[in-house]
């Protein structure tokens, strides 16, 4: 929920006679039981500890309908070897009723089928026009293809099942043909129910991601006639020990094609730049982007790409284990990157925390990218054998000052909620009032919904993209806005952040700038648009590709 | 930016233990020398890695001997190295409670805190260090440290340039100061600091990355390239080192991670596959054994890496194929006895054949 220019007097006035939130603070809250979201998510364990039960699940928000409002939908594990069946559905689709209701519609969507579900990520892969859906599991992966708001999977005609433990995907146009492709990463190689018993001073505990073979990510190609076409090894991609677990598709380097960025547990993550022929060169050790700044191999998590610095480049940043940063990157240009982790304040505030999802959104809508991060230990025994951890962890809100610098806030102590043990979340303006709601995925345990309850003061503009030449969703293509005097990039993109899904919508605050300075579309296609006529303040407009009639 | 000097980096809890006064009654030569049995036996207790035991050592000393600041000290070092950071900063701040200007127990805390993100406790303590015993390599370095990660750049590279003063061949201190001073923009210095460093200590793997980056920077391409190929050396041969103590110790589940991490940090380091393989046979992991023994016959063709592969082999129950790879290494060394006993044994004549 917003409160626009004429609740601000309001408030001003409340604020006289009692506390209320400051304007520049981020306000969020937990809306979930209230929007009727009815879901507990499971890691499918039940005390044997299998490797699997850590990773969780992500969320996201699709609209799946078509009709303007952003659906939800929550993967879910399933009972693991040796743990009594479920006897429904585990993972969830809540259609978006409007007024910030939603009602569950798991089984009319097609979308409840069993499957340990991790990642998801949505795109159009068939250009008719609605948002699919493919979802990574722990076995084979499916991707739901849209018929009108009813799915159906057709992962194994398509040629993407693959069985492995697949965990964030996303979908890009990578040889920028038209059509959708689709990056999955994939953790280890585990044969859930015949792992060995890790322990730790004699405490049974989940064992550690080294103990397990890294599993290779897949590229596919989208040969356009609803099948895929596995290119890993050909295409450059293939890096057979990584362990993925965070993907985030972004063009770091401004050459118009996108380029692809892998969080690895325990390995370097990797950095694959996007050479224009249907090739990637690995460049993460050389960018300054594949381990920490010391070198050292860090647990990689969940990665999102966005332009916090304003300079027009994309920055970065990588989720860690505690004791570790998360790392926030800021490009340098010419493919380099600075680990900028304590210098902007994040780092100090993430070292006891085991991040996961990592989503740069605008959450006070001045027109800089704040950083949203959900927290959560892997052990679930954790204080056992470590003084001062705890499994439930807050997650932190980095509302970005402007000035190179973050100002951190526990979400807990934020917005009155007690910390779960915290993995996928994703960004969207869930109740169409012009600023970035975020949904949370909770290991075992309900998610949140976060309603951003923010002072805004400023103008907003929303806009959806058409691709007609380029891809339906228009993902990869980059908007560039400039207002009062500040430069603002967006891109849209798929899957990001860990195991999920954001608005497919590009939202940009303006802060106090009244109005548009310019706005130009740099669509997939390579073609080059100026939209600031086309577009209208304080609403979602949609722009269709130029050139082609839809 | 470079780590602390001081070893003791892991937390351990610990019971708290009341302060006795009357224990200060105790004739001060005789106290004095019961400490210093304590210490060394607690000291020797934690050479031989027995930390838990000499936390013991430790608390039941400090039920004796309360009022002593050492003692304290001590045990929260031991508490660090069984992971029990808080219980160590109990007995670091009784500690200094006791003694108030211990240099010692002032930076081991400021560490602690700075590791659980508390820097500007941490910057506080290390500061009274320094001002106390401004020689203090480890202060000087540990402030500095902080002092980066807090953003005061120009204050992290003034403590930095005096620890180097302090001990100019300390390769982790130039290797700080060259991080810093990349951050300033300064990047031919740090270059030169990070070169230093990287002499000092060929096996520093993280100023080798740095250097790398910084020459990257600095459009030196081809040098980055080259410092990165050391860095992933340095990095692998880390690993390989620590698997070997774990060998040693027979904890082949621990040898195994740490030879995984290094292929993570080198996949072409042959030593680590080679080892692999030998740790997987003896785990029992025969398909993993025979990979990383194929892998490593592949980068380093050799008759011993020939053998390994075809001892893999047959443990794997794979006769012929290994009876063709122990050929190929008396192709190469025909005289060596292990291998025509291997051959033996693969041809059924004899037993044997695990290395």
């Amino acid at each position: 929920m917003n409160r626009g220019p004429a609740s601000v007097a309001a408030c001003a006035l409340a604020g006289l006679l009692g506390p209320a939130p400051a304007a520049s603070q981020i306000v969020f809250t937990d809306a979930a039981r209230e929007a009727g979201i009815r879901f507990r998510h499971t890691d499918g364990g039940c005390g044997s500890r299998w490797f699997a039960e850590q990773v969780g699940s992500g969320v996201a928000f699709i609209d799946a309908d078509g009709d303007g409002r952003l659906d939800l939908y929550f993967p879910s594990g399933v009972p693991l070897p040796g743990c009594p069946e479920a006897d429904r559905a585990t993972s969830r689709f809540f259609r978006n009723a409007g007024g910030g209701r939603f009602a569950d519609a798991t089984d009319a969507s097609g979308l409840g089928e069993p499957g340990y579900a991790t990642g998801c990520a949505a795109g159009d892969v068939d250009s008719d026009g609605d948002e699919d859906l493919f979802v990574a599991c722990l076995g084979p992966d499916r991707l739901y293809r849209n018929e009108r708001g009813r799915f159906a999977d057709s992962a194994a005609e398509a040629g993407v099942a693959d069985p492995a433990f697949g965990s964030s995907a996303s979908f890009l146009d990578y040889d920028r043909d038209g059509d959708l492709d689709l990056y999955v990463a994939s953790y280890v190689e585990v044969e859930t129910g015949k792992e060995k018993r890790c322990t730790r001073g004699g405490l049974h505990v989940y064992c550690l991601p080294q103990d397990y073979p890294g599993a290779p990510d897949r590229l596919y190609r989208n040969d356009g006639r609803g099948r895929f076409t596995d290119v890993t090894p050909e295409a450059g991609v293939l890096m057979p020990r990584g362990r993925g677990l965070g993907v985030a598709v972004g063009d770091y380097d401004s050459d118009g094609w996108p380029d692809i960025y892998v969080a690895n547990d325990t390995n370097e993550n990797h950095l694959f730049r996007n050479l224009g022929d249907g090739t990637f060169l690995e460049r993460g050790l050389e960018a300054g982007v594949a381990v920490s700044e010391n070198g050292v191999l860090e647990n990689g998590m969940g990665t999102d790409w966005g332009d916090w610095s304003g300079d027009g480049l994309l920055d970065l940043v990588v989720t860690n284990f505690d004791g570790q940063t998360n790392a926030l990157y800021r490009s340098l240009g010419g493919g380099l990157f600075e680990d900028v982790s304590f210098a902007s304040g994040t780092g100090e505030a993430s070292l006891p925390y085991v991040g996961w999802a990592s989503v740069f959104a605008d959450l006070d809508s001045d027109g800089l990218l704040d950083l949203f991060v959900t927290n959560g230990h892997v052990f679930d025994n954790v204080a056992r054998f470590q003084e001062g951890a705890a499994y439930a962890q807050p997650s932190l809100v980095h509302r970005n000052l402007g000035n190179g610098r973050f100002a951190t806030r526990r979400l807990d102590r934020a917005a009155s909620m007690e910390p779960r043990v915290g993995r996928g979340a994703a960004a969207g303006d869930y109740d169409g009032d012009g600023d970035l709601d975020i949904a949370v995925s909770n290991l075992n345990a309900e998610p949140f919904l976060l309603r951003n309850d923010s002072l805004r003061a400023g103008r907003w503009l929303g806009l959806r993209l058409a691709g007609t030449r380029s891809n339906r969703s228009a993902i990869g293509a980059r908007v560039e806005l400039r207002a009062g005097g500040r430069l603002q990039v967006r891109e849209v993109k798929s899957g990001s952040g860990y195991l999920s899904q954001g608005d497919l919508r590009l939202l940009f605050g303006l802060g106090d700038a009244r109005s548009i300075d310019s706005l130009v579309v740099r669509w997939p296609s390579g073609r080059v648009e100026d939209a600031a006529g086309r577009v209208i303040l304080d609403a979602y407009v949609t722009l269709v590709e130029p050139g082609h009639v839809q | 930016m470079a780590r602390r000097l001081d070893a003791s980096r892991f937390a351990c809890g610990v019971a708290r233990v009341p302060i006795v006064l009357l224990a200060v009654l105790a004739p001060v030569a005789a106290r004095a020398e019961a400490e210093k049995d304590l210490l060394e036996r607690a000291g020797a207790l934690r050479a031989q890695g027995k930390p838990a035991a000499a936390l013991d050592a430790l608390l039941k000393g400090i039920e004796e001997l309360p009022a002593s600041a050492r003692l304290h000290h001590e045990a929260g070092r031991a508490c660090e190295e069984l992971g029990r950071p808080e219980s160590a900063a109990e007995h670091y701040v009784v500690a200094l409670r006791l003694e108030a200007g211990r240099v010692e127990t002032l930076t081991a805390l400021g560490v602690l805190r700075s590791e659980a993100g508390r820097l500007e406790e941490a910057e506080a303590h290390l500061r009274a260090a320094v001002s106390i015993e401004p020689g203090s390599l480890a202060a000087q370095h540990n402030l500095a440290v902080v002092l980066a990660r807090r953003g005061d750049l120009e204050g992290a590279r003034a403590a930095y340039g005096k620890a180097a003063k302090i001990a100019p061949r300390e390769a982790k201190v130039r290797h700080g100061l060259g991080g810093v001073l990349e951050k300033l923009g300064r990047l031919e210095e740090a270059r030169g600091e990070l070169e230093a460093a990287a002499a000092l200590d060929p096996g520093l793997a993280p100023a080798w990355y740095r250097l790398s980056c910084v020459c990257f920077r600095l459009g030196r391409k081809e040098e980055g390239e080259r410092h990165l190929r050391r860095f992933r050396q340095a990095k692998a041969g880390q690993h390989v080192a620590r698997a070997e103590t774990h060998l040693r110790e027979g904890d082949l589940r621990r040898a195994a991670r740490e030879l995984e991490r290094a292929l993570d940090a080198d996949e072409a380091y042959v030593e680590a596959h080679a080892r692999l393989g030998a740790v997987y046979l003896r785990e029992g992991d025969a398909p993993r054994a025979v990979a990383h023994a194929r892998r490593a016959a592949e980068l380093d063709p050799r008759a011993v890496r020939y053998a390994n592969l075809a001892w893999a082999l047959h443990g794997a129950g794979d006769r012929h194929e290994a009876l063709r790879w122990i050929e190929k290494a008396l192709a190469l060394d025909p005289g060596k006895a292990e291998y025509l006993e291997e051959r033996r044994a693969i041809l059924g004549e004899a037993k044997g054949g695990s290395k």
